[in-house]
């Protein structure tokens, strides 16, 4: 028996015309940060952090249908203006999720702008965290087509 | 956000953690089939490929029917909606915030932008 730990990602691309350095501060500076995350009809009611890796940052949100919602992780990586990876973890009573998650942030200078690449990543426990493995794209893409496109 | 099985979901990645199973899996998701059609394209014996099977089964990932004296195999998609239900929500998430991202860096331009 294999006892690899697999894992479940998913991956968000956009293209922004700004710097890679513009990006990558709206990343980490708190102030900037409240402008857009967690911007689709919710509100961020507060949002910090200490930005070294092993600092700890912390949002929390309010969105009409859920209530508040608290989400808190650790730096793992810190590399300006081209990548940034974070723990994410949710801090809710109302979500029965405890698991952490992994989000990678990757900036590209692409076009004369910059491609965000974002890779969030759920991992069967938190021990797993620095194993990366792959082969979940095709067989979840093939089974979101087969069950009617959820993902 | 909806609410996850973090137990369910860890069944169905760990019963995926294999990459036999895995490709038992991918073929699957073209349609039932027999255990001997599954067993076939594998360099392993059909009790071996069983032995895969019923690993899946038990994690709820498969149903096997009985038709005459051979076994039908077919997926059962309620374990892995739940995963896909984890990314489904993420990806809103994210599109949805990337997209402000974009959205304020672009309409709120520095006067001089510095070189990228």
């Amino acid at each position: 028996m294999n006892t690899t730990m697999p894992t479940v990602s998913l991956q968000v691309r956009r293209h922004i015309k700004a710097s890679r350095t513009r990006v990558f501060d709206a990343w980490t500076k708190p102030e900037l940060m409240s402008q857009w995350l967690n911007a689709c009809g919710g509100q961020v009611l507060s949002i910090q952090n200490t930005l070294r890796v092993g600092g700890e940052y912390s949002f929390r949100t309010s969105k009409p249908e859920m209530g508040e919602m608290a989400v808190k992780g650790i730096y793992k990586e810190i590399t300006p203006p081209e990548r940034l990876v974070f723990t994410w973890s949710y801090d809710s009573a109302k979500i029965s999720m405890k698991e952490e998650t992994l989000v990678t942030v990757e900036l590209t200078e692409k076009d004369g702008g910059t491609e965000v690449c974002l890779t969030h990543e759920r991992f069967p426990d938190a021990e797993s965290c620095d194993q990366h493995q792959q082969g979940w794209g095709r067989i979840l893409d093939q089974m979101g087509k087969l069950f009617g496109g959820k993902a | 956000m909806v609410k996850y099985s973090s137990k369910q979901l860890d069944a169905t990645f760990a019963a995926l953690a294999d990459p036999t199973r895995r490709r038992l899996m991918e073929k699957l998701s073209h349609g039932e089939a027999r255990v001997t059609d599954l067993a076939a394209p594998f360099k392993m014996s059909l009790p071996a490929v069983s032995k895969h099977l019923r690993v899946l089964e038990k994690a709820g990932l498969l149903e096997r029917r009985r038709s005459g004296r051979e076994f039908h195999l077919e997926l059962n998609a309620a374990p892995m909606e739940e995963a896909l239900r984890w990314i489904g929500t993420y990806r809103r998430f994210w599109e949805g915030s990337l997209d402000a991202l974009a959205n304020y860096l672009e309409n709120n331009q520095p006067t001089t932008e510095e070189k990228p």
